[in-house]
This record gives structure tokens, C-alpha cells and sequence, in this order.
């Protein structure tokens, strides 16, 4: 039995001022269980579990108005940058490849370097 | 009678036992973990902002087997791994003119990071280079 759960949660407001801060996490959970139930009383059961919480944002209530002041990861920011830059890389080096290839099939082609 | 019972009720409870965790492991995913407590200092307030995973597996087993003397042994027995862990990302600087984020890097995955890109990258390009170079000696050869 597999499930998968998503929820916002809210924790107790700050006071501070004016200011009312109330912080805002995401928990997702995945997790998968099974117990057997085999002959003469043999009971067997293993599962897996995985839980993260991350934080969203916090919000600003103040004056009548509320803000949403998001939560930055920057190493993950980094992380992610890095990674879509390490699969771009090899597909835009690979391009460069083939178009310089095809420009050397093609040497009277206009607009095409011909001499690499 | 009275030993079916009982092993009955031994099973029945490393079974619950066994679905108890997932459910105490699923409450322990709470705000509480991610936020920690505000500190006072002065007139600002600074809130621990982090990020929290958990991960773990566990099997179990029970058995229940009679002896020649119809008597009933019953075994209960399991084992699991795990892993918990937080990361600290930010601090929240409270004050009566607003919220300010402080980010908190880490440096020393930061620098991996970039040092196994670098390495990526550099790859790629020697790579790269010998291809265009290659092709263009086989030309010149022709």
C-alpha cells in the first residue's frame, strides 16, 4: 500500500510590532507498507518511508494587508542552476559540433565558417 | 486455548506495532522542524529557518510454531535503517519594520558543486575541442 501526501502547514504567529509573522512549511511524505499474512500463523511486514518539510514562506500581516516573504534555498538555487548548465552543456557543444560539420560539407554556404 | 491467544495477540500486536511507526513518523514531520524557536535579541527577532528530511525502512516478521508437547513459541523480530537530517538555509530577521532573509550558504557544497561542474565542463569542451580539431586534420590530410 503505497500513499503520497501533500499538505501546507502553518505555525504559531510571531508578534513583533505591528508585525503578525506567521511561518509556512510544505511536508510531502511518500510511503509504502505491506504486512503477509502466510500460513500457520506467520506474519511477515516491511515498508518504506520518506518525509521531507521544506520552508515556503512567511507571511507578513500587517496594517490590514498581508505579504508573502518567500524562503530562497540559495544552495539548492545553486544546485539546480549547475545542474541544468551541466545538461545544456554537452547538447549546445554537440550542436556546435554538427553545425561546424555540416559548414564544412557546405563551404560555399553563405554565412557559414568554412576554414575550421 | 490459551497459547493460541496469546500468540494471536503477539501477532497481532507486532503488527500494529509495525504500522504504529509509520504513522508516528508521519506526525513527527511537523512546522516545529522546519522553523526553530525565535530568539529575542534586542528588538528584533531571529527565526532558525532549515529543511528537514527523513528517510528509513523496517521489516519485521512473526512466527508461531507448536512443539511436540503442543505448546506455542512465538517470535517476534524485526530490524529497520534510517536516515534524519536537517539543513539550515536561512535566518529570519524580525523587526517592527518588517521581515528581512538572511540565506545561509554552504560553502563547502557550494564549492563541490562547482568544482564537480568545472570538472563536467571541462570535460565536455576538451571533448569537444578534439572533435572539431580531429576533423579538421582529417580535412587538411585529404
Amino acid at each position: 500500500m503505497s500513499k503520497f501526501r501533500r499538505e501546507t502547514l502553518h505555525g504559531e504567529p510571531i508578534r513583533v510590532g505591528d508585525h503578525e509573522i506567521v511561518p509556512e512549511a510544505r511536508v510531502w511524505s511518500w510511503q509504502t507498507k505491506e504486512a503477509v499474512i502466510h500460513d500457520a500463523g506467520h506474519v511477515s511486514g516491511r515498508g518504506i518511508m520518506i518525509v521531507r518539510a521544506q520552508p515556503t514562506a512567511l507571511i507578513d500581516r500587517s496594517a490590514g494587508a498581508a505579504r508573502r516573504i518567500r524562503v530562497i534555498d540559495a544552495n539548492r538555487r545553486l544546485e539546480l542552476l549547475l545542474l541544468i548548465a551541466a545538461v545544456l552543456l554537452p547538447i549546445v557543444l554537440n550542436a556546435a559540433v554538427i553545425l561546424l560539420r555540416r559548414a564544412r560539407l557546405n563551404p560555399n554556404q553563405k554565412g557559414m565558417v568554412n576554414d575550421v | 486455548m490459551m497459547s493460541d491467544q496469546t500468540s494471536a495477540s503477539a501477532v497481532e500486536r507486532g503488527v500494529n506495532e509495525f504500522f504504529a511507526t509509520f504513522e508516528r513518523a508521519q506526525q513527527s514531520a511537523t512546522i516545529e522542524a522546519v522553523y526553530g524557536k525565535p530568539v529575542t535579541y534586542g528588538d528584533r527577532v531571529i527565526l532558525p529557518i532549515a529543511r528537514a528530511t527523513q528517510i528509513f525502512g523496517l521489516g519485521m516478521g512473526v512466527g508461531d510454531s507448536a512443539n511436540t508437547e503442543g505448546k506455542h513459541n512465538t517470535g517476534l523480530g524485526g530490524g529497520g535503517g534510517g536516515s534524519a537530517g536537517a539543513r539550515p538555509i536561512a535566518l529570519a530577521e524580525i523587526t517592527a519594520e518588517g521581515v528581512e532573509i538572511h540565506p545561509i550558504v554552504d560553502e563547502n557544497r557550494a564549492l563541490t558543486v562547482s568544482l564537480v561542474f568545472a570538472a563536467w565542463a571541462v570535460l565536455w569542451t576538451a571533448r569537444t575541442l578534439i572533435k572539431i580539431f580531429q576533423g579538421a586534420l582529417t580535412r587538411s590530410d585529404s
